[in-house]
């Protein structure tokens, strides 16, 4: 008697999964053409899983932490002579470069003083903690424990001690996620010095990413230095990104300066770029009913024509 | 009914909560920032390591909702592209389910292979997503690397599993 009900149920609780598991399904493939569309919702999704995940990730990470910094520790001892020996080969070199810096230093100062160079706009920074990375190799990204809280912005450029890391792609809270120069989508507009050729530095899951619309590559060199542009207005101008090496193909690539295996702090910069005039002055016209009728102008003497744009 | 009270059963909802935190400590575990280079070694995919040995073991702590939402926290949280790895996750999280009477029998070698061909399915669906999507995919060497790191994971962690957790096929049988 109780085995027909109970082989209904069983046939019941078998379409209900099902139905489930294409519901799932639907639910998956309107994610992705989600993600794909770069849809702002599903950022605003993601920072607040990140939030709300950010303070146990940390304290889970710590002893990952530990124990990764222990074996690279042991492998550092392990190569700890022949580490000396090329320190002290880059002391040399560093210290001849130490006094070209000066000399470059000093040129500088009074170029600026001589030109009255206004400096950019003041930028100011906030450090914050590589929280954790994609791990995986669908994108270069790295979670930052720094957030809207700290006054991050959104497109904020990253920095760690020796050039640009990447910029910030969505900020939570608490903590923010960066996208590294190395990714698939990373465009960061740069000029080359010297010479100032601008380019665009192109990501592309290398370690060395593209240099891409190189403004004339004639007096682009191997070992020159790559900065921000400030194009755009999301990054500052003249953070080092990285130097010029010419690839077999003839194409230029960029070696970065940023130490991406041992980041563990960032800065996220706070930049204000100055008002730009983008557009061209415009004659400023009085609206025809707006002239008084008592002094209407003559075609003969025509009016004296409003000087254009404003800033002669 | 019965199906609804099961759901309601201490033991079971106490199963999905272990599960569900094992989960989120795998997704903690492949987010760590162990090296931001390109060139560092993937890390391997330890959520799906422990959704196939539980699926195996504890179907009823694996259901497809819990399994589905593990998927889109690992999406959100490690940047993989959002529903493609979930999506991934639940068919092989089925699958395992819909075998596991023969992976029971099979033994070791059998249900890591299994688990290889877990993780194969696991990454390239994804990567085979994001191209038809039209965007672009990682290369290849990258994630036939991180499909070698999950299957050379997966025995660590059914050891974790078995010898720490004491989560084995028999105590599967008694449910």
């Amino acid at each position: 008697m109780a085995r027909a009900p109970a082989k209904s149920e069983k046939a019941l609780t078998r379409i209900v999964h099902r139905i489930l598991l294409g519901l799932i399904v639907t639910v998956c493939l309107v994610l992705l053409v989600l993600w794909r569309v770069d849809n702002p919702r599903l950022e605003r999704v993601r920072m607040t899983v990140i939030d709300a995940l950010a303070p146990s990730m940390a304290w889970v990470n710590q002893p990952i932490d530990f124990a990764w910094n222990f074996a690279r520790d042991y492998r550092n001892f392990i190569g700890v002579y022949e580490q000396n020996r090329q320190l002290r080969r880059e002391i040399q070199s560093l210290r001849a470069w130490r006094q070209r810096a000066r000399a470059l230093e000093e040129e500088n100062a009074q170029l600026r003083a001589l030109n009255n160079v206004q400096l950019a706009a003041r930028t100011t920074f906030v450090t914050g903690d590589i929280l954790a990375d994609s791990g995986g190799p669908f994108l270069q990204s790295a979670l930052v424990n720094v957030g809207r809280r700290d006054g991050v912005p959104d497109g904020a450029a990253a920095v760690d001690g020796r050039g640009v890391v990447g910029r910030v792609v969505g900020v939570g809270e608490r903590a923010s996620r960066l996208l590294l120069l190395t990714d698939f989508s990373s465009r960061v507009p740069v000029v080359i010095q010297p010479g100032g050729r601008r380019a665009v530095l192109s990501g592309d899951g290398t370690t060395a990413p593209r240099l891409e619309f190189v403004d004339g590559t004639d007096r682009v060199r191997a070992g020159d230095l790559i900065e921000t542009s400030g194009d755009g207005g999301v990054f500052p101008p003249d953070l080092p990104v990285g130097r010029v090496v010419a690839t077999q193909g003839g194409n230029w690539r960029a070696v970065l300066l940023a130490d991406y295996a041992r980041l563990e702090f960032v800065r996220l910069l706070r930049y204000n770029p100055d008002t730009e005039i983008d557009a061209s002055g415009e004659l400023i016209v009085v609206p025809e009913a707006e002239i008084p009728a008592d002094d209407p102008p003559t075609l003969a003497e025509p009016a004296e024509p409003v000087a254009e744009g404003g800033n002669q | 009914m019965s199906t609804l009270l099961d759901y309601l059963n201490p033991v079971r909802a106490l199963r999905m909560a272990q599960m569900g935190t094992l989960g989120l400590l795998a997704i903690y575990g492949e987010a760590a920032p162990l090296g931001l280079s390109p060139s560092a070694s993937p890390s391997p995919d330890l959520l799906l390591c422990i959704v196939c040995y539980w699926s195996a073991r504890r179907p009823d702590a694996t259901p497809l909702l819990a399994v589905f939402l593990l998927g889109v926290a690992r999406d959100l949280v490690t940047d993989m592209p959002v529903g493609a790895g979930a999506l991934a996750l639940v068919i092989v999280s089925e699958g395992i389910k819909t075998w596991r009477h023969h992976l029971a029998r099979a033994g070791f070698f059998a249900e890591w292979l299994a688990a290889a061909l877990a993780a194969f399915v696991a990454t390239a669906l994804p990567w085979l997503l994001v191209l038809i999507t039209l965007a672009q995919p990682p290369y290849l060497t990258d994630v036939g690397n991180q499909i070698l790191h999950t299957i050379a994971a997966y025995p660590i962690v059914m050891l974790l599993m078995r010898w720490v957790l004491r989560v084995s096929w028999k105590k599967a049988k008694a449910v």
